[in-house]
């Protein structure tokens, strides 16, 4: 295994000094493996595009893709720009950096499980060190099927290429969810990486997670000092989180039958979000500051035994319905879906996290696909004041405080209170202030996928997903797909377009509680 | 809920509600305006309050108060000339981004004195037709001698507990300006004062005192050059050529002096420690060399104004910097394209392919140029150097 060090600078950049902190990458090449699929087509290069087009990309930089297809280069960046042309989120084509853009990216055409390949690779970073001054630095970007990584990750290390192309430069490697499908292909996953590669290298993308989500809780619950002192289980009576998708499938069905809802969003991404919503005060926001409390939560959740997992799981299934005015077929109509299948489509569940600051208080979370509108938000509902000196009469309907961070599709928060009706009684009702904050009201944000990738060539990994976290993702994770399987917990059917099937009611009415409406 | 109405009847009334003629109106969804002669500051409020209410009425069984968003105050100091217009439409998209209460006054003293005003409340609906987010803009002449007491109305229209940033459209205020004292930060454009330009905003720092921030919108505009030029002298190989360079040229486009060349022979002299020694001028209007003295020796500057129809006077065409001579020659520049929307970075080192790349480099709008500025919480230290360094280069 090889250790990574970054290069140091040792002579100042003098026309940086005073100027705003900005972010600059070190030189870099990029090497996708997979470069003729869609992601590199409708995500990374557009993505680096764009950051070309914000001057986020350092002077000097390269692309390389990696690809069986024969293809020249040539053709190969025809097809890209076209592929911009359609994904960017700015448009129209800005020729002339496009241009310039272009001509840093080449085409090698080659096996990924052929040894040649990669000495065929290393003689190209070697001549693009030369010609463009990357420096060495190197990040290996997996946009291929997971199967392949063990092939590419092991050749990589092989052939000296899972180390930066000269003293001080770095290598780095990025690769997708999922992780595996459960603890073991996840742990199985680890072990080959770090035959090649060790942690400090390994960068896992959850691109769900975009900076502004996390950023917008730590900032909420970190930068004032009102939330702190109540955010905890003697005044928080629950928390609700929502992660709700109005599309169906569209077309990854026979991805989807092997994942589900419950592999798809909430084992990484929803239990990301608890973790923060959880989490303790971080000691600063270097990469392992957050990262360690976060970690830390994850390893607190109480697991289910397996008659928890009839009672406080549930799993669904839509069938047609309308959404957003369309009509829409039901999940086992869709391409590549068994007529058959019992793979859910919506999950809740209801956990608990065992530690001082939240004993008692569940999380209920839930996700599915087909739900009226696409909405992440996590609700955090108070506890009742513990005396109201009013006549029961002015306060009926009264409700407790409630706090909604309403993640996407607009960030901003709603906070729910009683105040007096203007008038002779003391009558208090129930008012909602919604805010809408921040400077992005109207403005577009960058897409998930710049923001990472200029992360990972900065070697921060705030974002990303570590093996600690993982491991305790899936050890929480696992007693329920167990469960399911070995009970059965079958998925109940729920109309598209409305919340999910009636047992996600009847999990938390059960409880005396409903979930929250928007 | 019932409307409460305070102070004294206003004269004048409603105007209409729907979308307003003033530029602000173009991006809002609703508003609402009032408009009155000889006022005072409480029928102001009143009437502020009065159409934030008329806009966002109380709904059957649910509570939800209208919220009010607001970042900062803004006073925006009119002049009677063409760059209003300009103001105007940056005014328009900052509302968006930045929602305030500004006020935009006219002076007109030799009128009857009195105070004359026209609200307006503009509410963006959200989608999902949920949350409001309302601004508020008034448009104040003040006539006779009042315009020479404007605090006195303005200090009551202003949010408590907030920012106040002032805009002074055309020429600069004079020193001892009370609406100087009242404000946190002075936005002004030193461009349109030439050459002149550096030597006067320095006094006017000065005047105002530590703790207030001025905004050069002339110096605002130059920091996406400072960016790419600063990427210039990203990779490591170019470092050294920093402490070396011997020569400089700063060519813009022909026309009027303008402060813009100045601040950025400014910045890179006071960033890279030269010291001005002589100057000559050159035939040309603006046309200038100058010698400067930095740790490695002599540092040739030339400011070279070119005929650029297609550009305004005064911007910005090119920047190269350069090292040595022959074979040992380093040479770095960034030259924007006729068209000005992009430019191409050029490295030229001994033992080295030139590397060249095309970035974006067009010139901003001035709400992108608000907007950016208003994240500054602190004075700039790099642009007082600057300006220290640029008015000496204009005297010189």
């Amino acid at each position: 295994m090889q250790q990574e060090t970054e290069a140091t600078a040792t002579i100042p950049n003098l026309l940086r000094t005073g100027m705003a902190q900005r972010r600059v990458a070190p030189p870099c090449a990029i090497v996708i493996f997979g470069a003729s699929g869609d992601l590199t087509a409708r995500k990374l290069i557009p993505a680096l595009y764009n950051l070309a087009l914000d001057n986020l990309l350092p002077m000097d930089f390269a692309v390389v893709g990696v690809a069986r297809h024969p293809e020249s280069t040539e053709e190969f960046r025809q097809h890209l720009r076209s592929a911009v042309e359609r994904f960017s989120r700015t448009t129209p084509l800005n020729a002339p950096v496009w241009e310039s853009f272009a001509e840093s990216i080449s085409l090698l055409n080659g096996d990924p499980n052929n040894p040649a390949t990669y000495e065929m690779l290393r003689n190209r970073l070697a001549e693009i060190d030369g010609q463009r001054g990357t420096g060495g630095n190197r990040l290996y970007y997996l946009a291929t099927p997971p199967s392949l990584f063990p092939a590419i990750v092991g050749r990589l290390g092989e052939s000296g290429l899972n180390s930066g192309g000269r003293p001080g430069a770095f290598a780095r490697i990025v690769v997708e969810k999922p992780f595996g499908r459960d603890l073991a292909s996840a742990s199985d996953l680890n072990r080959q990486i770090y035959e090649s590669f060790d942690e400090k290298q390994l960068f896992r993308i959850d691109h769900y997670l975009g900076k502004e989500t996390v950023q917008n809780i730590l900032a909420f619950r970190f930068a004032n000092r009102l939330w702190e002192p109540v955010w905890n289980s003697q005044h928080v009576d629950h928390v609700q989180i929502t992660v709700a998708e109005s599309i169906g499938v569209e077309g990854r069905g026979s991805y989807y039958e092997e994942s589900g809802a419950f592999r798809d969003v909430i084992e990484n991404h929803m239990l990301q979000l608890l973790a923060l919503v959880a989490m303790e005060p971080p000691a600063g926001f270097q990469s392992e500051g957050v990262r360690d409390e976060t970690a830390k939560v994850l390893r607190c959740m109480r697991p289910l035994a397996p008659r928890d997992v009839a009672e406080a799981t549930v799993r669904g299934r839509y069938e047609e319905g309308w959404v957003d005015g369309r009509q829409v077929p039901p999940y086992r109509a869709e391409p590549n879906v068994s007529p058959e299948s019992t793979t859910e489509t919506f999950a809740a569940l209801r956990l608990f996290v065992d530690n001082w600051r939240w004993a008692g208080t569940p999380f209920y979370l839930r996700h599915g696909k087909r739900m009226p509108e696409r909405l992440t938000e996590i609700a955090v509902q108070f506890k009742p004041a513990p005396y109201l000196p009013f006549s029961a009469d002015n306060t009926a309907g009264l409700e407790p405080n409630l706090l909604v961070l309403r993640i996407q599709p607009e960030e901003g928060i709603t906070l729910r209170f009683g105040a007096k009706v203007p008038g002779m009684a003391m009558q208090i009702r129930t008012a909602n202030m919604d805010f809408l904050y921040g400077n992005s009201f109207l403005l577009p944000s960058p897409d998930a996928y710049e923001r990472l990738l200029l992360d990972c060539m900065l070697g921060d990994h705030t974002l990303f997903t570590r093996a600690d976290s993982v491991e305790a993702a899936w050890q929480f994770a696992m007693p329920i797909l167990e469960g399911w399987r070995s009970i059965p917990v079958l998925p109940e059917p729920y109309r598209a377009g409305s919340w999910g099937p009636t047992a996600a009611d009847a999990l938390l009415a059960q409880d005396g509680r409903h979930w929250h409406r928007r | 809920m019932s409307l409460e109405h305070e102070g004294k009847p206003e004269e004048g009334g409603p105007v209409d509600a729907g979308a307003g003629s003033a530029p602000l109106g173009a991006l809002a969804d609703f508003s609402s305006s009032w408009s009155g002669q000889g006022v005072d500051v409480n029928s102001i409020k009143a009437a502020l309050r009065r159409l934030l209410q008329e806009l966002n009425p109380p709904q059957e069984g649910q509570s939800h108060p209208p919220v009010k968003a607001s970042l900062l105050s803004r006073i925006v100091v009119l002049d009677r000339g063409a760059e209003n217009a300009r103001a105007m439409e940056a005014m328009g998209e900052l509302a968006r981004l930045h929602p305030s209460r500004t006020m935009m006054i006219s002076v007109d003293r030799d009128a009857l004195p009195g105070l004359d005003a026209d609200a307006t409340v503009y509410c963006q609906l959200q989608t999902g037709m949920q949350p409001r987010v309302c601004f508020e803009e008034i448009r104040l002449t003040a006539r006779g001698d009042l315009a020479g007491q404007l605090s006195s109305v303005v200090v009551p229209l202003l949010i408590p507990d907030m920012p106040v940033v002032l805009w002074w459209i055309g020429e600069s205020p004079a020193e001892d300006d009370e609406l100087l004292r009242i404000c946190n930060r002075l936005t002004i454009d030193s461009d349109p004062l030439g050459a002149q330009g550096p030597d006067r905003v320095q006094r006017l720092v000065a005047a105002m005192g530590p703790g207030k921030i001025v905004t050069d919108l002339a110096w605002a505009e130059l920091s996406p050059w400072q960016d790419v030029l600063a990427q210039l002298f990203d990779p490591l190989e170019t470092r050294p050529y920093q402490r070396t360079l011997d020569r400089v040229e700063i060519q813009y486009a022909a026309g009027t002096t303008s402060s813009r060349p100045l601040l950025m022979a400014g910045w890179l002299a006071s960033t890279f420690g030269w010291a001005l020694e002589t100057r000559e001028t050159g035939e040309q209007l603006g046309e200038g060399r100058h010698y400067l003295r930095g740790a490695a020796g002599q540092v040739e500057l030339h400011l070279t104004p070119r005929v650029a129809p297609s550009r305004s006077a005064g911007e910005l065409l090119s920047v190269s910097l350069s090292s040595g001579s022959g074979e040992g020659k380093a040479f770095l520049s960034v030259t924007r394209y006729e068209d000005g929307v992009c430019a191409t970075m050029r490295t030229r080192l001994p033992d080295h392919p030139e590397q060249s790349r095309v970035v974006p480099l067009a010139r901003p709008s001035w709400a992108s140029l608000l907007s950016g500025e208003l994240d500054r919480r602190k004075a700039d230290p790099a642009y007082l150097a600057s300006l220290a360094l640029a008015s000496k280069l204009a005297q010189a």
